[in-house]
């Protein structure tokens, strides 16, 4: 018996209207497979139908075309039952870290929310919420403090803390280094590379970031002009990549990191560039 | 925070004893004779021109003194909480200031009762509910009642529901049907106010990114709305609510005018009319204290919710 796969999207396309009343598809005929314990990674150049994908999964902007299914159950139309139920059970963490967190919570209450929304009783949440923001790294003094009081990085490593306490069915993340400057967004992806090694949740994310995805994902999918327009495992897709998009992504990352490479060559040291590249 | 609230009192405590000095100054410099306005209010107009009741009343308020000694013996009698007497009809200040605030407090205390209980949900869900015939309702009913001066409110009030349906009492005080009338006069004022900023603090507060986040990270409307949007929204409101409790502590004058209710507002203008000077001094200086320790607690509750404004970095 084969399982269904946690998210199935089978030619979803978002069509939206523009300020000037023009209809514009933002993405279209996009269909992709997540199953359990996968990570995918999706990547394509700005403005591609990276983010609009994402968003449509979490119900940020109505899909308009083609279906999303969830645990082999299908959402036909935009937050209808099983499409609130995937929002439910899946959590999600954004680019910026203080745009996605309400200003006036403490980072515990915060990490503490999907936990309450879930019931959990309020012994065993408040035990969660210390064993996963230590595991983030965050300190009990820091958990006490607003957003406002720490920093992009440690507010960040909230957000994926509370991302993970739930222990979500689908974890959604966009883009969650590229706020961050080079030596933080290196510290948090050991972060989160190591505690999705640990956890094993189902993950689809977007990044920039070839090395993010090359330690990450399990597969990758590109998008280019709200296409889907090649889908294939890390090693291959990014030894080999076959669409144009897709080379001019690997290619531009070989290009950075060899001049990385080079800098750290003049610099005759390991210090922070080895964290960067 | 605590560093903080200790600067914030100390400058409330400057301020407060800056008050009382220019209160007094004031009213040394304001226009009009005082013995003559007393002696009018006392005798009538007949014995007024009398000199050896003037004489004896400029000897009564201490006129003929030179002004250092007059505040000398004012600011000593202020620290030992001894306001003087009434030049009218000779009862302590401090006795007509407590009676007064206290009936102004009872009308206070109700109005703003009236104005929690409608504009919170007024305002919360005219701004959920944007641009809905609910949404506009209320901002036409705001509009209007913003529009609208509360005494002639009263006096609707007063014909509707005194003069033709006879259910309430037109004025007075007295049972707790006499407050009806002047609370819901006064409570709707504060409530259309209140109720405006809380709309469109509420649709700002519901247009925030973490606020799309917490949506697409599956949270309930309803847990949004009250766990994100409406605490957000009420930092705002807090301010101007607090205000408008200070202006109806220190006597609605037209409101307790219409109502005839003896409250701290209609006490003043009474005070003013006679030139009781004690009276108007102690008035000034209570509403003038009244409002800086309002205001005072208002700065040290935001701070509180949102420790930025201590800070001085929101």
């Amino acid at each position: 018996m084969v399982t269904a796969p946690v998210l199935a999207l089978d030619g979803l396309g978002v069509v939206v209207r523009t300020a000037t009343g023009r209809r514009t598809a933002i993405l279209r005929g996009a269909s992709l497979d997540v199953a359990e314990g996968e990570v995918v990674a999706i990547i394509g150049p700005s403005g591609g139908g990276k983010s609009a994908l994402l968003k449509a999964i979490l119900g940020l902007v109505p899909f308009t075309e083609g279906a999303l299914s969830f645990r082999g159950n299908a959402i036909k139309r935009p937050l209808d039952a099983t499409h609130r139920r995937l929002r439910a059970t899946a959590e999600a963490v954004f680019q910026n870290p203080l745009a996605a967190l309400n200003p006036y919570g403490s980072l515990r209450t915060t990490i503490a929310e999907p936990l309450r929304v879930q019931r959990v009783a309020p012994t065993d949440r408040d035990a969660l919420v210390e064993r996963i923001a230590e595991r983030m790294g965050l300190t009990p003094d820091l958990l006490d403090r607003r957003p406002s009081a720490v920093s992009l990085g440690q507010a960040q490593r909230a957000c994926i803390a509370r991302a993970l306490a739930p222990k979500p069915e689908l974890l959604v993340l966009d883009e969650p280094l590229s706020a961050l400057d080079a030596l933080v967004a290196a510290e948090v992806a050991d972060l989160l590379t190591g505690v999705i090694a640990e956890t094993r949740p189902t993950v689809l994310f977007v990044s920039h970031d070839m090395r993010l995805v090359r330690r990450l994902a399990t597969r990758v999918a590109v998008v280019e002009a709200g296409k889907i327009v090649e889908d294939a495992s890390t090693d291959r897709l990014l030894d080999a990549p076959g669409s144009a998009a897709a080379r001019a992504l690997v290619e531009s990352d070989r290009r950075r990191q060899a001049a990385f490479a080079a800098a750290r060559q003049v610099a005759g040291t390991r210090g922070p560039t080895e964290a960067i590249a | 925070m605590i560093s903080y609230a200790l600067r914030r009192i100390i400058g409330a405590v400057v301020v407060m004893m800056l008050v009382s000095v220019l209160t007094f100054l004031l009213l040394q410099l304001a226009p009009g004779d005082a013995v003559l306005a007393i002696a009018r209010a006392r005798y009538g107009n007949d014995l007024a021109l009398s000199p050896e009741v003037l004489a004896r009343i400029m000897d009564e308020i201490g006129a003929n003194e030179p002004f250092l000694v007059q505040w000398g013996r004012w600011a000593y009698d202020l620290m030992r909480l001894d306001l003087g007497v009434s030049l009218i009809n000779g009862r302590p200040v401090a006795d007509i200031l407590v009676e007064g605030f206290g009936r102004t407090l009872q009308l206070a205390l109700a109005s703003v009762a009236i104005a929690a209980v409608l504009s919170i949900p007024l305002g919360l869900l005219a701004g959920v509910w944007r641009g809905t015939w609910f949404d506009s309702l209320c901002v036409g009913i705001a509009t209007l009642g913003s529009a609208m001066p509360n005494w002639w409110l009263g006096i609707l009030l007063i014909v509707v529901f005194s003069v033709n349906l006879g259910w309430l009492p037109a004025f007075g005080r007295g049972d707790a049907a006499h407050l009806v009338l002047p609370a819901l006069t006064l409570g709707t004022g504060i409530t259309v106010t209140t109720a405006r900023l809380l709309r469109s603090a509420t649709i700002e507060a519901l247009s925030a990114r973490h606020i799309a986040a917490a949506r697409g990270r599956g949270i309930g409307e309803t847990r949004i709305i009250g766990r994100h949007a409406m605490r957000n929204a009420l930092v705002p409101v807090i301010t101007i609510f607090a205000l408008e409790i200070a202006f109806v502590l220190e006597g609605a004058v037209a409101v307790e005018y219409v109502f005839g209710w003896r409250g701290v507002g209609l006490m003043f203008i009474e005070a003013v009319d006679a030139r009781d000077y004690p009276v108007i001094q102690a008035v000034v200086l209570f509403s003038a204290i009244l409002f800086i320790v309002i205001n005072l607690v208002v700065d040290l509750v935001t701070a509180w919710i949102d420790p930025r404004t201590a800070a001085g970095i929101a």
